[in-house]
């Protein structure tokens, strides 16, 4: 039997282009929390990745000198703002908690557990979102 | 159970009847349209069942597989409202009040109707050396200690693409594998059956192979056999990681 | 004269085991096969069958042909199928006193018929099967196997292809074409295109299980035929990791056969008129889970995965009422001397053990009939793999 090295491609499938891929994710059968932290991670790495761009735009701002500086200060202090970009802590910690679960999980060590990991990621992203947002709006 | 053919025009059915929206394709059509049936139903009955009461006393150009009728086969694999089934252990119940969408699998070549072409599963499996058999000992009902000798049975997967068809990545890149090629090459790997194992992981260890997958699941929730596609997934990469970190500490033990 | 094998075409009607084996047999010996299924290939009667391949100790007594052949056939399949059975073999459970009665009969019937068996007393039968009901008395080990039924039957269809077999699904008979009293050839419907051709042939052959009577009527024939269905359980969970046989008369719900991680409990039997749709009694598998539960008692409460029924096509007819009266074996019948219609044959009855047996009793008399010389090779001819029926397969013209 020959095994080539690289994996054989199927005469058929077109390969897929941007807007395909997409839509490959969106139809999850979903129900099952797999599927939820596959969802969740690609989401919340769009979303920061938007943000880091957001992030460079406004460091840049710093070079055009103190006055347009003080006017994006000014932008951070609104309070829907702030409420927005404290949803960053929960998108760092959803990421970075499930990247922790996907690093041990996609090499093989508890596999079988792998949902209750990820219940584990919501319940701790979700506390640690909770308890910063109090403690920023000085409840806690 | 009785079936018949009705407009879409989203009348009430009758109790205990159930409206199936059916895909229909001939072959060098373009494209695919609904028909819908609607079936008299006890509350038990399979989507198989109702689909071959359509066959069978209305419409015979229906076309689906079937054969084993208990999942042990695997040819029924079709999708209803949006889910990968096995058509002959799928009861109607399942899908919920209101008319059922009937589809065949995805990410497959349609043939026709609800048929779609295997060539691909099949080939996609050929490179793992295609394992049939496995020992076994694992009886069900039995307590942990009791002890049984070991026998030999049929690999769990059935080769339904069920898990072909539900994984995302497959559904987004025509160049991955898939799961069903890797269970194999997983099952290859665990037990070689005389066989050495390397061609196969030096088959999956590609970017295309067992590291394309991005752990949605899908697969494994798919999977009516119990075949754990995911989990052979993810053991293939650890038996990768584990072979290359050896070989890192080997490298080590040569360098001092 | 004999005639040139190449030369020659034969239609055969019906994709199940006998079909399969038919058109193995034929192509094998260079004819030419056209195989006209309306379905998708065994999903008939052969797909539904219980999986298990005979020791023939279950006819032993009751039938000793049928269990005769079924022995003969266990080793030849083997042999010609390797990597199709799940081989571990099959146990007469005794577990009543009428059962230890039976168990003298049994052996020497057995004996008789060239079944090997192995008596195991009930110690060793429990550690051979832990979940076996613990008031075993005695088991008695035979050549049973589990095989895939779709799997093992697609083998003899990929062979057949590869073998230049024109494999049709998807297309049903709809008439026979004549000449005089000859059958010349077939009427089909192809059900993808919907449409309608005539297919010329040297023989038709009537391979279409319980469907054959129907079919044996489209040439205004009656063949001797009695439908009985049975109803078959299958539960999750591998509950044995052999074949459960009750030491006793064949009755119903009395074997158990483990197919990769399900348990079949089976079967019962009865008579019907129509082959299509046969219904799944609800006491009938409350029945199999009773039975099922006397062999293994961990059975009774274990999920149903599936419930169905399949028809057996039995040959005879008249006075039979259960279908367990009749025989199991097949029959042949050339329409020419019976019914004065020529370029007919048909084939019905069996079990799927034996199918291979049938199809060289049919590609003989096929042979016969047109008169070329061929020997039958097909109990030596190693099976391609099922997968290669997919693979190799053309495109639908």
């Amino acid at each position: 039997m020959t095994v080539t090295s690289q994996a054989p491609r199927p005469a058929h499938r077109r390969t897929a282009g941007p807007l395909r891929a997409v839509l490959g994710w969106a139809r999850l059968r979903g129900g099952h929390l797999g599927a939820a932290a596959f969802l969740t991670n690609r989401v919340t790495g769009l979303l920061l990745v938007g943000y880091l761009y957001l992030h460079l735009g406004v460091l840049y701002l710093l070079t055009e000198g103190p006055g347009s500086w003080a006017s994006v200060l000014r932008l951070f202090k609104n309070p829907y703002v702030l409420a927005l970009e404290s949803l960053l802590i929960l998108f760092i910690c959803l990421h970075g908690l499930n990247g922790l679960r996907l690093a041990l999980v996609e090499t093989g060590t508890g596999v079988r557990h792998q949902k209750a990991w990820f219940a584990a990621v919501l319940a701790v992203s979700t506390g640690l979102y909770a308890v910063i947002v109090l403690a920023m709006y000085e409840v806690i | 159970m009785t079936a018949t053919a009705t407009d879409m025009s989203g009348q009430q059915p009758q109790e205990g009847s159930r409206r199936l929206r059916i895909a229909r394709r001939r072959p060098r059509e373009e494209g695919t349209h609904l028909e819908e049936f609607t079936v008299e139903v006890g509350p038990d009955a399979t989507l198989l069942e109702a689909l071959r009461e359509i066959r069978s006393h209305h419409d015979n150009s229906l076309t689906l597989r079937y054969s084993c009728c208990h999942s042990s086969c695997g040819i029924c694999g079709m999708r209803m409202n949006g889910r990968e089934v096995l058509a002959c252990i799928t009861r109607l119940a399942e899908a919920g009040p209101g008319p059922i969408l009937v589809e065949p699998l995805a990410n497959a070549r349609v043939e026709h109707d609800l048929v779609v072409d295997m060539r691909e599963l099949y080939e996609s499996v050929e490179p793992a050396h295609r394992p049939l058999i496995r020992q076994d000992d694992l009886l069900a009902g039995l307590g942990v200690g009791d002890t049984s000798p070991p026998f030999a049975r049929f690999e769990d997967c059935i080769e339904c693409g069920l898990c072909v068809s539900a994984c995302p990545i497959v559904g987004s890149d025509s160049r991955y594998v898939g799961p069903a090629a890797l269970t194999a090459a997983w099952r290859s790997v665990a037990e070689p059956r005389g066989a050495d194992p390397a061609d196969v992981l030096a088959w999956v260890d590609d970017e295309q192979g067992c590291w394309r997958c991005h752990a949605s699941f899908e697969c494994a929730e798919a999977c009516p056999a119990g075949a754990d596609p995911a989990g052979a997934i993810m053991a293939l990469r650890g038996e990768l990681a584990r072979r290359q970190l050896a070989r890192i500490v080997r490298l080590g033990r040569r360098e001092r | 004269m004999t005639a040139d094998s190449s030369s020659a075409h034969v239609a055969v009607i019906g994709g199940g085991a006998t079909g399969a084996g038919v058109a193995h047999d034929l192509a094998l010996r260079g004819i030419r096969v056209t195989l006209l299924e309306r379905g998708e290939l065994t999903s008939g009667t052969t797909g539904r069958h219980h999986g298990l391949l005979h020791s023939g100790g279950r006819y032993a007594v009751g039938d000793r042909e049928s269990a005769t052949e079924c022995i003969r056939e266990n080793g030849t399949l083997r042999s010609i199928a390797p990597g199709s059975f799940e081989e571990n073999g099959g146990l007469f459970v005794a577990l009543s006193d009428d059962d230890m009665d039976y168990l003298d009969t049994f052996l020497d019937a057995c004996a008789a018929c060239g079944i090997p068996t192995i008596v195991h007393k009930p110690d060793a039968a429990l550690w051979l099967e832990p979940g076996l009901n613990p008031d075993v008395k005695l088991a008695v080990e035979v050549p049973d196997a589990t095989v895939d039924p779709m799997r093992l039957v697609l083998r003899f269809f990929a062979t057949a292809q590869r073998n230049g077999a024109d494999l049709r699904t998807f297309t049903e008979v709809t008439g026979l074409s004549w000449s005089g009293r000859t059958v010349t050839g077939v009427l089909a419907r192809d059900l993808v295109t919907e449409r309608d051709y005539e297919l010329t042939a040297d023989l038709v052959v009537n391979a279409a299980g319980p469907w054959s009577g129907q079919v044996a009527r489209l040439a205004g024939i009656d063949v001797p035929m009695r439908l009985s269905p049975g109803v078959l359980l299958a539960v999750e969970g591998r509950f044995c990791g052999r074949v459960l046989n009750r030491l006793h008369k064949p009755s119903d719900g009395d074997i158990i056969v483990p197919q990769r991680g399900l348990s079949v409990v089976g079967t019962t039997s009865w008579v019907v008129d129509d082959p299509d749709v046969p219904p799944v009694p609800a006491d009938h598998v409350a029945r199999m889970y009773a039975e099922g539960a006397t062999l293994v008692p961990a059975l009774a409460a274990a999920r149903q995965r599936a419930a169905w029924s399949a028809v057996r096509p039995l040959v005879g007819g008249g006075g039979a009422t259960t279908g367990r009266e009749l025989s199991r074996t097949f029959q042949c019948f050339d329409h020419k001397p019976t019914d004065g219609v020529d370029g007919l044959v048909t084939i019905t009855g069996g079990k799927a053990t034996t199918l291979r047996a049938m199809a060289q009793a049919a590609a003989d008399a096929v042979c016969a009939k047109l008169g070329i010389a061929a020997p039958c090779r097909t109990a030596e001819t190693v099976l391609a793999p099922f997968s290669a029926y997919y693979q190799e397969r053309g495109e639908r013209q």
